[in-house]
């Protein structure tokens, strides 16, 4: 059995799970290739005209995928309880599928949908998989399998902290390389990304119920404590929600130096690359 | 205790009654206008929503009027909806406002019970007053109701254009100041008749065509982000039938007190959308899956630009609109966009749907 997982929005969250879950079922995976100026095209021809960037990359992951693989594997994330606490997905999250059966024909689609008001995430693997005449067993052991992979890692350490979505800051084309470039200059630092799934006071940003977006304000409180030097915040240009968590952390983080970076898909990058640089030589000063 | 709250279309002429009726003074800031909407757009951030800025706006101009609370309601949810009364509180707060901020929220009732604690320390009248305070306000917003459900009716058949809106404005004027039920009740007979009195006697059995308003709550029900839109509807010759009224939102007949109507659309609308994702979108849908049924000609959806669920809602009704072949005008606001546009796209729209169907 192929399966098309698409490079985009979910995948960066569900990156190691995914690919040891179907390794454990003996399923081969497709996944689409690194987002380049084709992907970009298409997704924007086919999506509808005012939705955020990732999305109209994501369209285009899919229709790479379409005649290449038998299912297309998406997930709706709708409501998770975090210490008894409802936490949402942005609205792109948990109308993705929809959107996307509307805009293609002919789809297979497995969709996953995560919604713990009707049943917790093991038993909606179950429910998933048990059509392809697999054993309740054999998923749940590769369910478990996966999970214990997962390892939950140490902070590293670092001079700078970008905040920004994962499926923004690995992929390379959407964040117009900004990692590589940081890695180049050889200053370290840190990503936002380290502190998802990581436990902190949950009281803390307790009205903030995104659950993809709180570990970004987390961070921005660990910034806050532990005296680091800058904060590059990299953005798509419509996110809805970055226009209110942004402003949180920049609230929080009064006293740091914040570069807000704003990308859509007619930002060059040698302007980019101006506001970096001069952004880390203020940093070098300052480090004096 | 002097209180505000956002200003959003007509919905201030019921909640003052409920805010005096609880001997709480209300501060009405003025209609919004253009300066309202850059003192607005300063202070907010970039990428917001145009309800947002507006509100805001109104908010600094309240407090500036002399408000010392502001009661926000708020819902735990995945639109941007639910972060306003924070956002806003944080901005004025930077801003040096000082006020006391009350939160309504589904899952909160302990701020009701604070409000009225404090209100009532010994007076054990409470539940009677506010039962009456309640009926008082729904009286009012129901009379508001039909009267601008009838202004919409006669618009495309009235003697001379915009009279229509000049007799409704008197007559919410009218009911704004008004507080005794009876009264209220003498506005509304006299209302009506002038109303319908408007009608030209040549149009009385012609045919109207009908169009759907649907989008987001704040772009439809508030006359200065949408441009007057309804009325402009009106005076072309169309019935503008929105899909919420300040009426509706506040929630004594439609979606938020679950009346029957919230099921049929959840239903019709499960075809293309399982799920809400936040604000109208599952309204935006179903709402124009029936209207489809209904025979209306035309729909037009409003909502402010970078608005999660709506733009999510949009990719669908472009497929609703191929499938069942019925034309669809999309119209995305914010503080750039101008009246002349509107009004362009508008009279292209009526006349495409004129040449189309009649």
């Amino acid at each position: 059995m192929k399966i098309g997982i698409p490079r985009g929005l979910y995948y960066y969250y569900y990156k190691d799970f995914l690919i040891e879950f179907f390794k454990n079922l003996k399923w081969e995976i497709v996944l689409s290739p690194e987002t380049n100026q084709k992907i970009i095209e298409e997704g924007s021809k086919l999506a509808p005209s005012e939705i955020c960037l990732p999305v109209k990359v994501f369209f285009g992951h899919i229709k790479y995928l379409l005649d290449k693989c038998d299912y297309l594997f998406l997930i709706r994330f709708v409501k998770k309880y975090v210490n008894k606490f409802p936490l949402f997905g942005c609205p792109k999250f948990i109308g993705l599928p929809d959107l996307i059966k509307a805009n293609f024909d002919n789809l297979r689609l497995l969709e996953l949908v995560i919604d713990e008001d009707k049943r917790n995430e093991e038993k909606n693997y179950l429910s998933l998989f048990s059509k392809f005449g697999l054993s309740k067993k054999e998923i749940l052991k590769a369910y478990q399998k996966a999970k214990e992979k997962i390892k939950k890692k140490e902070l590293e350490k670092g001079e700078i902290l970008v905040i920004g979505h994962p499926y923004i800051l690995f992929d390379n084309r959407l964040s117009l390389d900004l990692l590589n470039t940081l890695n180049n200059i050889g200053i370290k630092y840190l990503t936002s990304f380290q502190f998802y799934q990581k436990d902190f006071d949950f009281d803390k940003e307790r009205e903030y119920s995104w659950y993809f977006h709180r570990h970004l304000l987390f961070s921005a409180h660990w910034a806050k404590e532990n005296n680091i030097l800058g904060i590059i915040i990299i953005n798509n240009f419509p996110c809805g929600t970055s226009a209110v968590i942004d402003e949180r952390i920049k609230n929080i983080c009064k006293d740091i130096n914040i570069l807000q970076l704003i990308i859509d898909e007619h930002t060059q990058k040698e302007s980019f690359l101006t506001r970096l640089e001069s952004f880390l030589d203020m940093i070098k000063i300052k480090k004096k | 205790m002097k209180a505000t709250f956002p200003y959003m279309g007509n919905i201030y002429i019921p909640l003052s009654t409920l805010l005096k009726e609880l001997d709480i003074e209300p501060v009405i800031p003025p209609p919004p206008d253009k300066e309202t909407l850059v003192l607005g757009t300063r202070y907010s951030p970039e990428l917001m929503c145009i309800p947002f800025k507006l509100t805001l706006g109104n908010l600094i101009k309240a407090l500036e009027m002399g408000a010392d609370t502001i009661i926000h309601c708020s819902g735990f949810w995945s639109c941007r909806y639910g972060y306003y009364p924070y956002l806003h509180s944080e901005i004025l707060r930077q801003l040096g406002y000082k006020f006391n901020h009350i939160i309504l929220k589904r899952e909160d009732w302990k701020n009701i019970y604070f409000i009225l604690k404090n209100l009532y320390k010994k007076n054990y009248k409470v539940i009677t007053k506010f039962m009456k305070a309640i009926i008082k306000t729904y009286y009012k917003s129901k009379i508001m109701e039909e009267l601008e459900r009838k202004a919409m009716e006669i618009r495309p058949k009235e003697k001379k254009k915009g009279i229509a809106t000049k007799v409704l404005n008197k007559y919410l004027k009218k009911l704004y100041e008004e507080n005794n039920i009876f009264k209220m009740e003498e506005i509304r007979k006299k209302g009506r008749e002038e109303l319908i009195n408007l009608i030209d006697k040549k149009k009385v059995n012609s045919f109207v065509p009908k169009i759907k308003i649907v989008g987001e709550a704040f772009c439809v029900v508030e006359p200065y982000v949408n441009f007057r839109i309804i009325e402009k509807l009106g005076e072309l010759g169309f019935y503008a039938d929105p899909f919420l009224t300040a009426h509706s939102w506040l929630g004594f007949h439609s979606i938020r007190l679950g009346n029957n109507i919230y099921k049929k659309i959840r239903n019709l609308a499960k075809k293309y959308w399982q799920y809400n994702v936040g604000g109208e979108d599952t309204n935006t849908i179903g709402h124009s899956l029936l209207a489809i049924k209904d025979g209306y000609s035309g729909i037009i959806h409003l909502h402010p630009f970078g608005c999660m669920p709506q733009t999510m809602a949009d990719g669908i009704l472009e497929k609703i609109s191929k499938e069942y072949n019925i034309p669809i005008l999309d119209i995305s606001l914010d503080e750039h966009t101008s009246e002349n546009l509107i009004d362009n796209r508008l009279s292209a729209f009526c006349e495409m749907i004129k040449r189309r169907f009649f």
